[in-house]
């Protein structure tokens, strides 16, 4: 009898190493990264030379009276907020005009998503020199309104961070939009019809049943519009690199002007350890989600 | 669903779907537009003749290709274990690959580029390639995990009643079936890959193996900025992405949707 125990324990064993792969590159990658920033954090460090110099918590006393830090954590969490906001109303009244008789609904459909796939990287910049004061959004603008337009979008610091926050609820409206497309497609139509009989207005049906039903779809994109806005990098640094002054920095931009600039690899280590517990809370909730969408 | 409109219901939807066809197609426009300034379509033959172009582009498919590799082997394996070999611990190990979702890849430079350095890794694909799989990973064996999740029961014990062992089960069984969900993570890990801009602006500092999204830098330095030429590059690099999108429409829309809904 000892046999079939023994395959048994053999099959167990070898279930193991189906994990080996995806655990070796994420926990070499980052489980130890994480655990390695927490201990380059305590160093005064310019991440060359092969040893720091220990100081205990000070980068993180450095960090709480840092005014940059305060500032990018601002902008981070206003970005999230106003992109999240943008993209969930566009992308839902999108989701509703593809569903009318209107003219061109599929053509809206098929150009909605395009700018989701193009690189970030490509688009920052593209707007970066669309935005200029002599370029082809000024020269849009003064065609239509008959002046002269000549506002330096991204170099003046009472619009900068709004046109970053535009620029990214141009590319990404697409996304909400599939989202909202894919969840009003499960919507029983039945329900609609029997408002409808009711005498309920578009508007109504829209408020009281159709964005009710999709409270699952609103959270989803919550979730991944926090995400998203915590990882942006490329659209910040290539449109403003954070500036005027500190006016558009974000924690990701910070944290690379703290270590490739600037050498403060100790500081910058500090900074992501800040970013990395910020990015948890929201790991565990979009796990969460998924898995109870999966159900 | 909102077919049945009165007449000023129509034309109100009417025009937004016009507005919203304007704002997505203005800057679409002017890009191509300001493509072709200048030198005309010269611009990009430039574009293409006096930088690496070709070789960049060689360099981004070579990164896209080994990534959504990797990515797809480690997310279907892990899922299998975690879905349905469900050996003890698997519970703890799941949550360990998963914890790396919301990760911004920044956050981990101190590190990566102290392991990279040692390692001797510094300008070599590998140095893009590791933690791009590493960070989109947890991902793939999420929506794959949901996706094995779901299918019948019966599918791997009738399997093993007729006598085939779990790499058999793996290879022979689950792979082909999980082909759909394989097509979705194979879209999102490509398309990250394909436009990933930071791990190579870090690790890779020589020429010779930088990829695309680069280009555009060629264009731009303290002294010159030619806009034509770097719109020119941008159009150059978002093409096949955009032709594949549109000759897979479905399949994008899928993929890119997957993980949020189900």
């Amino acid at each position: 009898m000892s046999i079939p125990g023994g395959t048994r324990r053999r099959a167990a064993l070898s279930s193991y190493l189906y994990l080996v792969p995806a655990l070796i590159l994420v926990v070499g990658v980052v489980h130890v990264g994480i655990v390695a920033n927490i201990t380059y954090s305590t160093l005064d460090w310019n991440g060359i030379s092969p040893n720091g110099k220990p100081v205990g918590a000070d980068n993180y006393l450095k960090l709480l009276n840092d005014p940059t830090f305060w500032v990018s954590l601002r902008n981070t969490l206003v970005f999230a907020a106003a992109t999240i906001a943008l993209q969930m109303v566009f992308g839902f009244a999108l989701a509703v005009l593809v569903r009318t008789r209107a003219v061109l609904r599929g053509l809206l459909r098929t150009l909605a998503f395009v700018p989701v796939v193009l690189a970030p990287a490509v688009v920052a910049t593209s707007f970066r020199f669309l935005l200029t004061p002599d370029g082809s959004i000024n020269g849009l603008l003064s065609a239509v309104t008959g002046q002269t337009i000549d506002q330096p979008w991204l170099a003046d610091p009472s619009t900068a961070l709004l046109m970053i926050v535009l620029i990214n609820v141009w590319q990404y409206t697409g996304y909400s939009f599939l989202i909202y497309d894919a969840a009003m497609g499960q919507i029983d139509t039945s329900v609609i019809e029997a408002t409808r009989i009711d005498g309920a207005s578009t508007w109504q049906l829209l408020r009281l049943v159709v964005a009710p039903l999709l409270s699952g779809s609103h959270l989803v994109l919550i979730v991944l519009g926090v995400i998203s806005a915590l990882k942006t990098f490329d659209l910040v640094y290539l449109t403003t690199a954070g500036g005027p002054g500190t006016t558009t920095q974000v924690l990701t931009g910070y944290i690379y002007k703290q270590v490739i600039d600037q050498f403060h690899a100790g500081y910058g280590a500090a900074l992501s350890v800040a970013l990395v517990a910020i990015a948890l809370v929201f790991s565990v909730l979009q796990v969460r989600l998924s898995s109870r969408e999966a159900k | 669903m909102f077919q049945h409109q009165k007449l000023f219901g129509r034309a109100i939807s009417q025009v937004f779907v016009i507005i919203a066809l304007a704002l997505l197609v203005a800057p679409l426009a002017m890009i191509v537009q300001t493509s072709f300034q200048g030198q005309g379509p010269e611009n990009y033959v430039i574009v293409i003749s006096t930088t690496p172009f070709l070789r960049f582009f060689l360099n981004s498919l070579v990164i896209s290709a080994v990534t959504v590799l990797l990515v797809i082997i480690c997310s279907i394996s892990s899922a299998y274990a975690i879905a349905t070999l469900r050996p003890r611990g698997s519970r703890l190990f799941m949550v360990l690959i998963l914890a790396g979702m919301a990760l911004p890849g920044i956050a981990l430079i101190v590190p990566l580029f102290y392991v990279i350095q040692a390692l001797g890794l510094l300008n070599t694909y590998w140095a893009v390639i590791v933690p791009l799989t590493a960070i989109s990973i947890p991902f793939g064996a999420l929506v794959a995990t949901n996706y094995i999740r779901a299918l019948p029961v019966e599918l791997y014990e009738a399997a093993r009643i007729d006598g085939a062992s779990n790499w058999t089960y793996f290879v022979r069984i689950l792979i082909p079936v999980a082909r759909p969900i394989i097509a979705v993570i194979t879209i999102f890990t490509f398309l990250a890959a394909w436009n990933e801009y930071t791990l190579p602006l870090i690790f890779i500092q020589n020429t010779d193996l930088q990829v695309l999204t680069q280009v555009p830098t060629y264009f731009q330095s303290q002294r010159l900025v030619d806009t034509p030429k770097i719109f020119a590059a941008g159009v150059l690099i978002s093409l096949p992405i955009v032709l594949a999108y549109v000759l897979m429409q479905r399949l994008f829309r899928e993929g890119m949707s997957a993980g949020a809904v189900k």
